[in-house]
């Protein structure tokens, strides 16, 4: 790997992120994974999309323990870095605030999500299926751990 | 003539064209696939195509209007019979006929693309009404400058409607191709006949990556078999109506007969090019161009030949 | 069972393209709402075949997962191991020897040259232009005999390991590589000539579906479909990897947005392409083609790369165990598909038919599990042991019908070898 990303920039999203109480959790050469606050982290993306020419790449969605994480993955193009950064959604919620309405290219991306583990974003234009037939029984995530195939039966 | 004779020559003509369409097709295919680098089908491939599809089972769609659905292709089939009948006569006995005929043949034509359009409608197939739109678009656009076109011809040959006396005036001078007007009302004549025929860049009426076979969509079995016949059978007709009215005519006695297949030939290898060498147009664009473009140069053909006629120019 | 989404008034028709249809080869639904001629509103529903790769990747070992994932598409079937590959690196923190990373430069950008002739194929048939169709994959034969002879496979190569590649391509063989490039050069230049000159295909393609620059930046669009509406990106010049920081090429970038672009970019992209795929030849060294990665460490990383339709990116999360916890993948397709809401209403039927063509949609990118049952009884019908034995005898039938030695003779041998 020849050049890596521009250092003061990456300098700038971290202080950014600092202020926000954000967490790094591995810095690689050219990617970086942050931990932040649930409440925090609409409004920092939009600031990075349309300030800092961020784009997003897509949304992971992953079951764990305590509930579901969210990584939103950030590509800063002209910077040659990736950012991830990393929320927990608790069980106990199972929502997030969507970034349809200002960001059209995520609507697939978070219906997958909904559909696959059962995250309900809020303010989404269309929460339909997508994934997922429709006679798919409601309440049944297949990514999640407990998944098992009987219950998928219709 | 007499009512037997007709018939006889009814059949006889239809036939005929029918094995003649089978062939047709056949050149068009294997040209297409000697331009695509393919090796295409053997000569009778098809006849046997219809042949087994007469063999399948007819499968009507549940919204379908049964009688409009399944009677519009063989209404279709018998307007192209007697198109080509009258061709045939018409050519080869150059005495019968009846004033207007070339108009009469002309209506016969339109006959299979407006039983295609009431068929489409009547399948209830939304792909098929698409189709059925555009397919009525197109005969509206076409018709004009076709018409325009026979006009020129009807000029050079001495202003009658009869197509026997277009053939004769034609065998006894000169062809009607043989002048810029002949030339321009030759070429505007064989676009239209390519939108006839519903072939590339024309074919948006069942274009197949848009709305499936469009037009066709719902048709299956032997009603299928029936339009496929009769648009081979126009496929060998339309040619044939070419060299009737501007190439002097079709003989099939004698050295003529070579003629006349060579000219077939020509015009058949002619289309099919052109259609391998286009990709598919909008509706809208080919509604302007043959509005826009091709009617003016029809409309122009038929001043020359007006001009022509008048100070007696044979070339213009 | 899929539903419909329903009409706002009753004077709009529904034409429905697919879930099976002619303009598409994979079973995905699109909804076409029009008045008239004119496509009013759009909706899409996808996975008729979803194939579930992203679990089955994490019952996988790490060293099996690149045999997983470039099933994903049989078309950016070297681009998906290597994203994956790239954040297992990045996880393992291992560097690739140069000869390796050539190679793998070598292979992507065949799979660069074959995808994009592909495309050009494709488009011309859409637009009922035949011939193209047919010249365009003619042409494409060469790379992938060449793909075959170097790499064993038409798809799937299988090339690409942690650390480095499977099976050294031989330098012997690099003189094939140039002269299957350089056959593409010529037909490759006709078919742009043929592109920008032919009247009726501009009537066709300029001004249809523009994806405007603020539409791609909104909806997230990658690859050909961004750089045709002037979005300047590319993963192999924003984060190079492999070798494309050592070799020589431009990004090929238009500003208009509509089809013609996105044609023009392809075609232009493929001379790129040839460009590398000759210079990697001329400059890969010798030397080792492993790193030799042993285990995977915890950690989590991302890895994309540029595959011919956009940009394909993968995430790894990893415990230290055998086999990854989360792997994600997200393929183009599945952020370039959606950008028809803002390209395709208003326009045309036929427009856009060839739109949604252009963004070189590929399915199985969107649709990433197959199970056959038996309507009446419940039963699936096939299994994988089933479709083993099936593809086994397959293989024993072309060995009878090609005169071939069985495939136990010729390599029975070697794996005892390989095994010990």
């Amino acid at each position: 790997m020849s050049d890596t990303a521009t250092p003061s920039v990456i300098e700038r999203f971290e202080t950014k992120l600092c202020d926000e109480h954000a967490i790094c959790e591995t810095r690689k050469e050219r990617q970086g994974v942050y931990s932040v606050p649930i409440a925090k982290l609409v409004p920092l993306l939009r600031d990075f999309i349309s300030n800092d020419n961020a784009r997003l790449a897509t949304i992971t969605g992953i079951d764990v323990r305590d509930g579901t994480e969210l990584l939103y993955h950030l590509c800063f193009d002209d910077h040659k870095y990736v950012a991830t950064l990393k929320v927990l959604v608790p069980r106990t919620v199972d929502a997030m605030e969507s970034i349809t309405p200002w960001l059209p290219g995520a609507e697939f991306i978070e219906r997958e999500i909904h559909d696959l583990l059962g995250i309900d974003f809020t303010g989404h234009p269309r929460m339909e299926r997508l994934i997922l037939s429709d006679d798919w029984p409601e309440g049944v995530y297949p990514l999640r751990r407990g998944f098992k195939k009987e219950d998928a039966q219709p | 003539m007499a009512v037997g004779k007709m018939v006889f020559a009814l059949i006889l003509g239809s036939i005929g064209t029918l094995v003649l369409g089978f062939l047709a097709k056949w050149v068009d295919r294997k040209v297409t696939a000697r331009v695509q680098w393919r090796v295409g089908p053997p000569w009778y491939q098809p006849a046997v195509d219809c042949i087994k599809l007469m063999g399948k089972e007819t499968v009507m769609p549940a919204v379908a209007q049964g009688t409009g659905f399944l009677i519009t292709p063989l209404v279709g089939m018998a307007g192209a019979c007697v198109a080509v009948t009258m061709l045939w006569v018409m050519n080869l006995e150059l005495g019968v006929g009846f004033v207007g005929d070339a108009i009469v043949v002309m209506y016969m034509f339109a006959i299979p693309a407006l039983t295609t359009i009431l068929g489409a409608a009547a399948s209830g197939n939304p792909h098929a009404s698409l189709g059925a739109s555009r397919e009525m678009k197109l005969l509206l656009s076409y018709e004009l400058p076709l018409t325009i076109a026979l006009l020129v011809a009807i000029i050079h040959t001495g202003g009658s409607f009869r197509i026997g006396q277009i053939v004769g005036a034609q065998q006894e001078g000169s062809m009607v191709f043989m002048s810029i007007s002949g030339v321009l009302a030759f070429l505007v004549a064989l676009l239209c006949v390519q939108a006839k025929l519903g072939l590339i860049p024309f074919d948006m009426a069942e274009a197949e990556c848009e709305i499936m076979a469009g037009v066709y969509t719902e048709y299956s079995g032997p009603p299928l078999a029936v339009i496929f016949m009769t648009r081979f059978m126009l496929l060998a007709a339309l040619p044939i109506f070419l060299i009737t009215i501007f190439l002097g005519g079709v003989q099939l006695t004698g050295w003529p007969v070579l003629a006349s297949l060579i000219k077939f030939v020509i015009i058949l290898v002619l289309i099919t090019l052109i259609r391998n060498t286009n990709p598919r147009l909008r509706i809208d664009q080919s509604l302007r161009f043959f509005w826009y473009m091709l009617t003016p140069v029809a409309l122009l053909a038929l001043g020359l030949a007006l001009i022509g006629r008048q100070y007696g120019v044979g070339w213009l | 069972m899929r539903s419909v989404s329903k009409g706002v008034n009753g004077k709009r028709t529904l034409i429905p393209v697919g879930p099976f249809h002619p303009l598409q080869e994979e079973p995905e639904f699109f909804q076409l709402w029009v008045e008239g001629e004119t496509v009013v509103d759009m909706d899409l529903r996808i996975s008729y075949n979803h194939r579930g790769i992203e679990e089955l990747s994490t019952r996988k070992t790490f060293d099996q997962v690149p045999y997983l994932v470039e099933r994903v598409c049989g078309i950016c079937s070297s681009t998906h191991p290597l994203a994956y590959i790239r954040a297992v690196e990045t996880i393992c923190g291992c560097e690739v020897p140069p000869r390796a990373k050539y190679q793998r430069t070598m292979v992507t950008e065949l799979e660069r040259i074959h995808s994009h002739l592909l495309w050009v194929g494709l488009a011309g048939h859409f637009l009922g232009y035949n011939t193209v169709f047919m010249w365009a994959w003619k042409y494409r034969e060469p790379i992938m005999e060449i793909l075959e002879k170097i790499t064993g496979n038409r798809c799937a190569y299988a090339n690409a390991k942690i650390g480095g590649v499977r099976r050294d391509i031989p330098n012997e063989l690099f003189d094939d590589i140039v002269r299957a490039v350089d056959s593409c050069w010529g037909p490759t230049e006709m078919l742009t000539n043929a592109v920008l000159d032919d009247p009726v295909l501009h009537a066709r393609l300029v001004d249809v579906a523009t994806l405007t620059h603020e539409d791609a930046i909104r909806y997230c669009v990658t690859g050909p479909t961004a750089r045709a509406s002037g979005v300047p990106i590319d993963v192999r010049r924003d984060d190079p990897y492999d070798a494309f920081d050592l070799v020589d090429w431009d990004v090929i970038t238009f500003p208009e947005g509509d089809v013609m672009a996105k044609a023009k970019v392809r075609l232009l992209e493929t001379f790129e392409a040839i460009k590398i795929v000759k210079q990697a030849v001329r400059d890969c060294p010798n030397g080792e083609t492993d790193a030799g990665v042993e285990e995977v460490p915890p950690g989590e990383a991302i890895g994309h790369v540029e595959a011919p339709r956009g940009e394909t990116f993968h995430y790894v999360r990893s415990d230290g165990g055998r086999c990854p916890v989360r792997h994600k993948i997200r393929a183009p397709s599945y952020v370039n598909v959606p950008s028809f809401r803002a390209s395709c209403i208003g326009q045309h039927v036929a427009d856009v038919t060839i739109a949604m063509a252009a963004v070189d949609p590929c399915y199985s990118c969107t649709e990433r599990m197959a199970v056959t049952k038996d309507s009446k009884t419940g039963n699936e019908l096939m299994d994988a042991k089933e479709l083993q034995e099936l593809s086994v005898q397959r293989t024993r039938w072309f060995e009878k019908q090609l005169g071939i030695e069985p495939f136990d003779k010729r390599w029975g041998p070697k794996l005892q070898e390989l095994l010990a």
